[in-house]
């Protein structure tokens, strides 16, 4: 296999290959799972069969064989069931489905490593032991398909186009002809409907970072023609600023993904979950066309297949417990992306068992997370599932969790400035949502003055803003800067302070921006409040990445750069430094 | 085979590239650096201040649209500046991770340099480190220093490593 590697050509190839073999392994599963939903479904099979064609045509192509000669087999199996001489079974879908997990494995370990070698014996077994069984469900084909009670119109539909379809596998296995075997690019796009280019990310963003000059500088040219009165120019520019605004919403909307392919993993978590553990499971799958910047994406993914695989282990009952409540013994679980005030929101919600707020209540006293005699009320004990090292499942399974629960999937959630919440019912059910933004390039925020120089607040942080008034902001020199708000004493920091700058005398009136982070609500004192506006987010360069009190910058409408304040850090690192004199640091070290 | 080919590619830069610098001074030490890892020189811009950072560090601008990172070289080698004139100007250096502008009193010329031109840098006993400094040129009658801004940055980044561990363990 090395002697491959020696042109870099051929390396490209490879490398082409391995990238493109995702979209077939995603192809596959999804069609699988429909497959086993709609068995009559010809197209779903006609799907199947063309992803794993082309893996194997273009692996072989590529010199990868290990690749090459187990989607043969995976082929060969899926070439029965494609004509009709081995029925679909749950059996034969979950040994596909486990056949394309384990191209999935190869795959992904080649990228790491091109010389890696795997053992698909047990799985070319398998195929071999359905393979040679086939004789056995063969016979007429009805009868293979009277199998599913359900689908009784599927047999003569499948029968009637047999014929054709026999032809068409014989062609595709005894001579794989098309440009894949003279060691061409992976033919493809030639296959796959709905054309599409794949682009780097990397290109996008200069492109998205681009186009948001151009809208500040073409803002920078309206207010210089306010000068030039009466000038034929600006109605230009004005068209000009229109269509550079829809631009630049389409080179935004290219970072966006539809949800889809996480759905579609999703789908199979709670197939393999419910199968596993013999329970009976719908999943409800809407919204999936929504679209999510592509690293957000990104990160709600495992949050989301969390809450979906506790839900699926956790929340649904077995079908006897579910017949004994008086439930139907099929779970429902539903899973439902929409918009909600201009963010994204998943909602996963489940008609299992619910959370016992009771239990709930005895675990937490016994970690020593809550003090058991305290009052606390219904939703106050639910959300202590989302404490640290709390996980309500004595028996650790292999399905979900191990300690590390709900407490990650919150703080990853809040790491991109979203929610989590539950709402739930012992015996009724459990309902999650997840509110995430729509994408990272641009936030709302709030742009503000202290110091004499401009910062960026995301709005998302800030809860109210009210102008600082006579005697509402004390001094205290025990404990800091207090603030009260409606009878409500808040710790209140100044902003210039924070940032260890000297407070600009000049300012007038201040105005006092409560906002709220993980833990505190407290009051940022600024000089002046400038204006909210949408802000194009430009990152920091990695000189920077050590100073987490930015999560990044803007440019404002003047061209000058601004820095987006993290105020979870930055109160924080005020509180460090408050800590520091003496004593602390002593008995530490003693 | 692929090893000749390599090498052959090295020696082919050498003699075309490698050797060109961009020499500029600050005060009235003159100082040079690899054209190739110089993107553009430009004006001064107006920068905006990044709180907690040292001294030397000017703040972010704005780049057509990027945001960089601009530090006064000056400070950093506690060169006595000239105050800005017509002549000052930020070089935009291309460290392949980050982009990162560099303000200096002047820019000079570009210097071709021989490999027998270039001599290490003269060993001083020094409290401090310099070895951001690679070499000095030969051929001149004043002294020009070689400089790797990737190692100015190393300096800045260990000192900033000092003081986060520093308030990591005050707390």
């Amino acid at each position: 296999m090395s002697q491959l590697f020696d042109n870099s050509e051929m390396q490209q190839l490879v490398t082409t290959f391995l990238t493109e073999a995702d979209e077939f392994i995603e192809d596959m599963e999804a069609g699988l799972l429909a497959l086993e939903e709609n068995s009559a479904d010809k197209g779903l099979i006609d799907q199947v069969f063309r992803a794993a064609h082309s893996l194997k045509g273009s692996s072989m192509a590529v010199g990868l064989t290990q690749v090459g000669s187990f989607t043969h087999q995976l082929e060969a199996l899926l070439l029965e069931v494609k004509d009709g001489r081995l029925a679909i079974s749950p059996a034969v879908i979950g040994t596909l489905l486990k056949c394309n997990d384990h191209v999935k494995t190869m795959i992904e370990g080649l990228k790491k490593d091109l010389s890696a070698t795997f053992d698909s014996s047990v799985l070319i077994q398998d195929i071999n032991t359905f393979r040679s069984s086939k004789t056995k469900v063969e016979t007429p084909v009805t009868t293979g398909f009277g199998f599913f009670d359900e689908e009784p119109a599927a047999a003569p539909s499948m029968s009637a186009h047999n014929g054709e379809n026999e032809e068409d596998g014989a062609e595709s296995t005894h001579q794989p002809n098309t440009p894949e075997s003279n060691g061409a690019k992976p033919a493809s796009s030639s296959v796959r409907s709905g054309e599409q280019i794949k682009v780097s990310q990397e290109k996008i963003d200069k492109l998205v970072n681009n186009i948001g000059e151009m809208a500040i500088l073409l803002t920078v040219l309206e207010e210089q023609l306010m000068q030039v009165a009466g000038s034929k120019l600006q109605g230009t520019v004005k068209q000009l600023y229109k269509i550079s605004k829809d631009v630049q919403d389409v080179s935004i909307s290219l970072r966006m993904l539809p949800v889809k392919p996480v759905f579609q993993k999703l789908k199979r978590i709670v197939r393999d979950v419910s199968a596993k553990l013999n329970k009976k499971v719908d999943l409800h799958l809407i919204g999936e066309d929504f679209e999510i910047d592509k690293s957000i994406l990104d990160m709600v993914s495992d949050p989301l297949v969390h809450i979906v695989r506790n839900a699926a282990d956790h929340g649904i009952e077995t079908p006897s417990d579910r017949r004994k409540a008086g439930k139907d013994p099929v779970g429902q679980i539903s899973l439902e992306a929409c918009h909600e005030n201009g963010r994204l929101v998943f909602y996963v919600i489940d008609d299992g068992q619910g959370i016992d707020a009771e239990r709930v209540r005895a675990k937490a006293a016994k970690l020593g997370l809550i003090d058991g005699k305290k009052e606390l009320s219904h939703d106050e004990l639910v959300n202590l599932i989302f404490h640290p090292g709390f996980s309500t499942k004595d028996q650790v399974t292999d399905i979900s969790g191990r300690g590390v629960g709900m407490d990650v999937v919150r703080n990853n959630i809040q790491k991109m400035s979203g929610e989590i919440e539950i709402k739930t019912e012992k015996g009724r059910g459990s309902m999650f949502k997840i509110t995430v933004p729509q994408t990272f390039s641009i936030i709302d925020g709030t742009v503000v003055q202290a110091a004499n120089q401009r910062y960026v607040i995301p709005l998302a942080d800030i809860l109210e803003s009210v102008r600082v008034s006579e005697g509402s902001l004390i001094q205290s020199s025990a404990i800091g800067q207090v603030f009260t708000l409606r009878g409500e004493k808040l710790p209140a920091f100044r902003l210039d302070e924070l940032f260890e700058e000297t407070r600009n005398q000049g300012a007038q009136e201040q105005i006092a921006m409560i906002a709220k982070t993980r833990d505190d609500t407290f009051a940022i004192i600024v000089d002046e409040i400038i204006g909210r506006q949408p802000i194009v987010i430009k990152n920091l360069g990695t000189e920077m990445q050590d100073y987490k009190e930015f999560s990044g910058s803007t440019i404002l409408g003047d061209g000058k750069p601004a820095l987006i304040i993290e105020l979870s850090t930055l109160i924080r690192r005020s509180g460090q430094k408050k800590k520091l004199p003496g004593l602390g640091k002593e008995r530490m070290s003693a | 085979m692929s090893f000749l080919r390599n090498s052959d590619e090295k020696v082919v830069k050498k003699v075309s590239d490698v050797n060109r610098y961009l020499e500029f001074n600050l005060g009235d030490e003159r100082f040079a650096i690899p054209l190739l890892t110089v993107k553009e020189v430009i004006a001064v811009p107006e920068t905006t201040k990044v709180p907690f950072t040292p001294d030397y560090y000017l703040g972010v601008m704005n780049l057509r649209g990027q945001v960089l990172s601009v530090i006064d070289l000056r400070r950093r080698m506690s060169i006595v500046p000239k105050g800005v004139t017509t002549e000052t100007a930020v070089i935009i250096t291309d460290l392949g991770f980050t982009h990162l502008g560099v303000v200096v009193d002047s820019i000079n010329r570009v210097l071709a340099v021989e490999g027998t031109d270039f001599a290490p840098p003269p060993e001083i006993e020094k409290n401090y480190k310099t070895d951001f400094v690679t070499g000095c040129y030969k051929s001149d009658k004043h002294l020009v220093l070689f400089l790797d801004v990737n190692k100015i940055l190393d300096c800045e980044d260990k000192e900033l490593l000092k003081k986060t561990q520093e308030t990591a363990a005050a707390s």
